[in-house]
């Protein structure tokens, strides 16, 4: 034994220490001062501070300072009142169960994107983040023609066993709310937990099935515990999605459902009841932290070095009918859930739909380019029209824009977080990164209006931060910055200090440790974010359609000016520029895919 | 034999990993797989846990083949070669983890944990994180672990590549102690010869996916049955020479042989079959050009006639200076062996 | 790291925007001749003026054009979100206004707009060509730029009887919808969520009063009327034209001729109608009001005197689906052969609204959704 101690070089300075745990992130030999964890954290916070808390002071102030019985009543009001106890009650519940199914969907399909090589893979990644950038509106345009009255699937039925009323009712039921979440979500799990998934070293499932455990004992006992962080950091990002749901379940919950952000529509805009909408955004908020602080606590508990395998070496072909069988049922729940909704909206845009209301049905009558020609034309000479072409560059610029944006603050939020998750400062301030994501945009909305009454000083420019395009991204970061924070920090913390007690040995300063240590082995969860952020932005609506101007619209802008006309063109070519936009989203993942972080390769 | 496998090819991809692998492993026998990395030996231990499945060929336990049995139904064990202990679980929970897939009442559990950990030399270590253990620590744990659930065989993968010499030395003492004591069957993976030679029964050497030699390590040491068994065990006194009749003609002179081979020949000089001085055997002069001390033996240098010829001598017997003239004779039985040469 | 490929990216978008930049030209057909929004100068700076609208706001480049031209000023738009956000945005920033007018509060919104005092009085000379019905504001804070009815539309080929539907003619009046003949044939928007869903709901107040226009939801409710959340929703997934199983649906007057106008293939007469009937429609009036502390009150009055202009007015309809209150507006042949107008809209006065609206909804909700 003694020998065995003289040549310990292990994490831990010692192996006979007292409280392992305190040491499990410390062993460093070049300990990041207060002075440097500060130093990583000065953009992000500052960036934070001005950007989201100083707008949602604002807004809460303003809001809570209209009250005429004071601060509490309106808390009061939503915490005893039995309707909004029941909006709370459910939109927790909604989210919970929305969550568990997206895990459901987006287990087996993360365990094959990432253990596995086969044709047609980076399309089908490329294929599954689509929803995640669709507008609602649409979504619901590509549900409905899939599983609406008349949709494809309640027209066969229907002549399948001679019934006269559709079958299936799908529109504004829980259903619908859950099914549409896990179309927009899954995604979330399949990059956050795919990737860590990918390094895993497959030795350790092997271990256990040497050692007698089966298939589903290994996955349970040891590949699931190990994937922990990860599938806690995407449960955490799917449930404060789904928690804050507002299109979902206006558009295809209907009515009868109402989720806290609903409400807080409602509250603000459709009653003027700011007091009771900043209570309510509050009571949202709270939720999150409190989530977000439980997660956290987890997650640190969770989270153990690993030693982490390239990607390449984890990864097998898919031999034997067997995994092949497996991997085609998990391919087809993923084409069915994401993808045919989104192709029933491409079919749609090419089909000239000629209704006939005696039938049952809708005919098609034949395939038609008249929606995507009429696209490029301007009929109405309207000061809003634009050419697809804009629209995708002004998508595109503000995604890049955001891209670069999110990454140069994430990385250092990140890093500092995941080099000395002891510290009490990084204790603190990991639960307020999520915080962005568990707010309410309509508040938020208001909050930039409140909170920016005066012009900035922006490079030496006068900047009406309120009408400049410059917000555009800068709102998108707030909600990419805790997906990017959060694909890089398991990514960060499962890199073994030894590696980086090494270089530091050779002579590397905290900065080229950095550099040529982490940051390339953390490449991969790079370009996870990276997608995280270029998505996040191509499908966001509400901040866009405040700042755009009308000549110059993103593409979702121009889909829902088109839709909310009458008329069938109207109606195809929203369809037509939807299509369009899916074809960005598609290219941009598969562009990001390609690159390459550093030299050393792909790990 | 209680464990056949009969030529076994697997490749992944256009790499040839295996290429029609034949031994066996008789019960309480241990088997070392000696070879250069990339040989084919880890593959080989795969296949055998079942965590792959050969292109053709057949494993055999008792007689029955196994390869559809899955891997957690062959009751083998097998140490990973850096461990893959699993790191959300303490070390006792590692231990008992095979146990527990077994279904082993709790208690026995628990008793069969600390017997094991004793066994290995770090008792009382049931709760303590795996992320604290020093490399021989981790080594021991990982043993333990394969050893807890009395697998029929064991599987070794390189145990000991990743530790430092006097650690390795001690450890396969203990090792050899343990696994005898233990009756255990065992297939050794190893690219280091003395390990093999101090553990095994019978050692495999595999090149290039196929296997070269297959005898017990006196054997294998005594009669390398290629040239490449010879280079591996680090026989590097080479020269070229021509058979005929029972004799081989080198540039060194004309010696008998005793193999039945004619033509152009390789042949080695083993390094250990010479003597000091004209005592005995065929004379050679030359001139001694660099010794350096191990520890019991030295190990010298002579150049004869433009050629260099290492060899090993006790380290009691008396050597010259360096650059000085010395004579060693050889026992053409015991020192020289011939590889016709394959032409191409 | 990736830098240099973020960097790509943008030189990429930048790329494709001065791409985009010669097509506008090629594909933009100018049958006007202004240029779009590039007006040359005739004095070096021309004056910033910025509305803030709706989202649903658009116009001819053309007429803005023109009156860029003669005032030489540069007007931006600033569409800041639906109505009720927009305003509330609006009334959030009061102390340092994001823009000089306020264009798009209507008359359910109205009062709020008034009681939160964003706007400045101007009386327009072009009030005298405005009938008097529509000037809610008797101090001119806001004056009246357009109008549009919450109509039922129906799908006329559902009720011509050919192959599944028994029913031949549709309903003429409120009461109507109860039949047994319609039931299950209706669609609305909830009065929440939606404004032409609030708009049918203060229809049926304004015509069965206060106490009796629950007993009537109550009875729609019975008769298997849908509700769903939003004008889409409605219109693009319910309704039969578009697929769905309701050929009734609470839509606008004008959405029969914006049917025909887009109709593909194109149609000789509109595929749906709409109801017109005395009290079963609700007229929106959306208003426009210079916003307090405007530094260009000059400017903004000119621009409020530009949208009660007959060239902005005339622009309206096809642009927006709203029609004029200048009375000596045209308004397209189209519009003048196939639209139906009602001649006694419902009406409740805008003060009521505001103060009872919330109440309505959540009676309205506890009859119909509960």
């Amino acid at each position: 034994m003694t020998e065995d101690q003289q040549h310990t070089t292990g994490d831990k300075r010692t192996t006979t220490s007292p409280r392992p745990h305190r040491l499990r992130f410390t062993g460093y030999v070049l300990r990041p001062t207060q002075y440097a964890a500060l130093s990583l954290w000065l953009a992000p916070l500052s960036f934070l501070a001005l950007f989201y808390f100083y707008p949602l002071a604002s807004i809460l102030g303003v809001s809570f300072a209209r009250g005429e019985q004071g601060i509490a009543a309106p808390f009061i009001e939503a915490l005893t009142s039995s309707s909004m106890r029941g909006v709370i009650g459910f939109t927790i519940g909604q989210a919970a169960l929305s969550t568990m199914l997206t895990l459901l969907v987006g287990l087996p399909g993360a365990y094959l994107l990432a253990r596995f090589d086969f044709r047609g893979k980076s399309l089908l990644q490329a294929l599954t983040a689509i929803p995640f950038v669709m507008p609602t509106l649409v979504v619901a345009v590509g549900f409905n023609a899939l599983l609406g009255p008349r949709g494809w699937l309640n027209l066969g039925l229907m002549d399948l066993f001679n019934l006269t009323a559709p079958p299936i009712r799908f529109a504004n039921t829980l259903t619908a709310i859950l099914v549409a979440h896990v179309f927009y979500n899954t995604t979330i799990v399949l990059r956050t937990v795919g990737d860590f998934w990918s390094h895993l070293d497959p030795r350790l499932g092997q271990a256990a099935q040497v050692l007698g455990a089966n298939r589903w004992q290994t996955l349970w006992r040891i590949t699931l515990p190990l994937l922990a962080p990860a599938i806690a950091a995407a449960a955490l990002l799917v449930f404060i999605f789904d928690f804050t749901s507002f299109g979902v379940i206006l558009v295809l919950g209907g009515p009868r459902f109402a989720s806290l952000e609903v409400e807080i529509y409602n509250q603000a805009v459709g009653l003027f009841n700011l007091p009771l909408a900043a209570a309510l955004s509050v009571i949202q908020l709270g939720c999150t932290l409190l989530l977000t602080v439980v997660y956290t606590r987890l997650a640190r508990k969770l989270s153990r070095p690993l030693s982490q395998r390239p990607s390449a070496q984890t990864r097998r072909r898919l031999i034997g009918w067997r995994r092949r069988f497996a991997a085609a049922g998990i391919v087809a729940l993923l084409l069915v859930l994401l993808v045919s909704p989104l192709a029933a909206l491409a079919v749609r845009s090419v089909t000239s739909l000629d209704v006939d209301s005696n039938r049952q049905g809708s005919v098609p009558s034949g395939l038609t380019l008249a929606f995507y020609r009429e696209l490029v034309v301007n009929p109405r000479q309207a000061v809003s029209y634009a050419p697809p072409s804009t629209a995708i560059a002004i998508s595109l610029s503000y995604a890049a824009g955001t891209v670069a944006l999110a990454l140069a603050l994430g990385l250092p939020a990140a890093w500092a977080l995941a080099r000395d998750s002891q510290s009490r400062l990084n204790r603190l301030l990991d639960p307020l990164l999520m915080l962005p994501l568990g707010t309410s945009a309509v508040t938020l909305g208001l909050g930039f209006i409140v909170g920016f009454g005066k012009p900035l000083m922006l490079f030496g420019e006068r900047v009406d931060l309120r009408t400049s395009p410059v917000l555009v991204p800068l709102a998108h970061t707030l909600v990419a910055f805790p997906f990017v924070v959060r694909s890089l920090t398991p990514a960060l913390r499962s890199i073994r200090p030894r590696l980086r007690q090494a270089a530091a040995v050779m002579g590397a300063s905290p900065w080229q440790v950095a550099r040529r240590i982490d940051l390339p082995l953390v490449g991969r969860a790079v370009i996870v974010a990276a997608t995280f952020a270029f998505t996040i932005s191509l499908g966001e609506f509400g901040a866009t359609a405040l700042i755009t101007r009308p000549e110059y619209p993103t593409l979702s802008v121009m889909i829902y000016r088109l839709l909310s006309q009458p008329g069938a063109l109207n109606y195809g070519q929203s369809l037509a520029l939807s299509t369009i936009l899916m074809l960005v989203c598609a290219a941009g993942m598969l562009a990001i895919e390609r690159m390459r972080i550093a030299e050393i390769g792909e790990f | 034999m209680t464990l056949n496998l009969l030529d076994i090819h697997k490749s992944f991809g256009s790499t040839r990993a295996l290429d029609g692998v034949s031994f066996g492993v008789a019960a309480g026998e241990i088997v070392a797989v000696l070879g250069p990395s990339g040989c084919g030996k880890s593959t080989l231990l795969s296949l055998v846990a079942g965590l792959e499945t050969p292109e053709q060929g057949d494993i055999l336990w008792d007689g029955q083949s196994i390869l559809s049995t899955p891997p957690h139904r062959r009751g083998f064990g097998l140490m990973f070669q850096d461990y893959a202990l699993f790191p959300h679980l303490n070390i006792g929970d590692n231990i008992a983890f095979g146990l527990r897939m077994s279904r082993l009442p709790a208690p026995e559990t628990r008793q069969r944990v600390t017997e094991t950990l004793a066994l290995v030399g770090l008792p009382g270590l049931e709760r303590r994180d795996v992320g604290t253990l020093s490399g021989g620590e981790q080594q021991r744990v990982a043993l333990a672990r394969s050893l807890a659930p009395r697998p029929r065989l064991l599987m070794l993968d390189e145990p000991l590549g990743a530790l430092d010499r006097t650690l390795r030395e001690r450890l396969i003492q203990e090792l050899n102690d343990i696994l005898r004591r233990l009756e255990q069957t065992a297939i050794y993976v190893t690219h280091d010869q003395e390990e093999a030679f101090t553990l095994a029964d019978r050692v495999v050497v595999m090149n290039a996916g196929r296997v070269e030699q297959i005898g017990t390590p006196l054997e294998i040491y005594r009669r390398p049955a290629t040239p490449f068994v010879a280079r591996f065990l680090g026989m590097s006194n080479w020269l070229t020479g021509t058979a005929e009749g029972g004799r081989v003609t080198t540039p060194l002179g004309i010696f008998p042989i005793q193999e039945s081979v004619s033509g152009p020949v390789s042949v080695l000089i083993k390094p250990d079959g010479a003597r000091l001085g004209e005592q005995s055997g065929y004379p050679l002069r030359g001139k001694l050009t660099a010794q350096s001390f191990r520890g019991g033996t030295n190990r010298v240098t002579v150049e004869v006639s433009g050629n260099m010829l290492s060899f090993t001598f006790p380290s009691t017997v008396q050597l010259p200076e360096a650059g000085q003239p010395l004579t060693i004779s050889l026992a053409p039985d015991e020192a020289l062996l011939v590889f016709p040469v394959i032409p191409g | 790291m990736n830098q240099k490929h973020i960097l790509t990216l943008f030189l990429l978008a930048l790329a494709l925007t001065a791409c985009a930049q010669p097509t506008t030209a090629v594909v933009q057909p100018s049958p006007t001749s202004l240029p779009p929004t590039v007006t040359p100068a005739p004095t070096p700076t021309p004056r910033p003026l910025t509305v803030m609208t709706h989202d649903s706001f658009a116009v001819s480049e053309s007429v803005v054009a023109a009156f860029e031209a003669q005032y030489n000023a540069k007007v931006q738009f600033l569409k800041a979100g639906d109505t009720g956000t927009a305003l509330n945005k609006a009334i959030l920033s009061k102390d340092a206004p994001l823009a000089d007018v306020f264009y798009g509060v209507d008359n359910t919104f109205l009062s709020r707009a008034l009681d939160e005092g964003i706007f400045e009085p101007y009386a327009s000379p072009l009030v005298a060509d405005i009938p008097a019905y529509l000037l809610l504001d008797s101090q001119f804070r806001a004056l009246p730029v357009d109008y549009a009815d919450v109509c039922l539309n129906y799908d006329k080929a559902y009720f011509t009887g050919t192959v599944t539907s028994t029913v031949t003619a549709p309903p003429q009046t409120l009461e109507d919808l109860l039949l047994p003949e319609y039931k299950g044939l209706l669609v609305v928007e909830n009065p929440a969520t939606s404004s032409p869903g609030l708009a049918f709901l203060l229809a049926t107040i304004g015509h069965f009063g206060e106490e009796g226009y629950l007993d009537y939801w109550q009875g729609l409710v019975d008769n298997e009327v849908t509700v769903v959340n939003d004008w889409n929703t409605a219109y693009y997934t319910e309704f039969t034209r578009s697929g769905g199983t309701r050929p009734i649906v609470v839509s606008y007057n004008s959405s029969p001729v914006f049917e025909l106008i887009y109709a593909d293939p194109p149609v000789d007469e509109p595929p749906t109608a709409a109801i017109v009937s005395d009290e079963t429609c609700f007229r929106q009036i959306e208003l426009v009001g210079i916003l307090k502390g405007t530094p260009r009150r000059d400017l903004a009055e000119k621009w409020v005197d530009f949208m009660l202009s007959i060239a902005f007015q005339e622009d309206m309809p096809l642009q927006m689906a709203v029609f004029p209150v200048n009375k000596k507006a045209q308004i397209g042949d189209q519009f003048i052969q196939f639209l139906a107008v009602p001649q006694m809209p419902a009406f409740i006065r805008p003060a009521d609204i505001a103060e009872k609206r919330q109440a309505w909804i959540e009676d309205w909700t506890d009859v119909v959704l509960r």
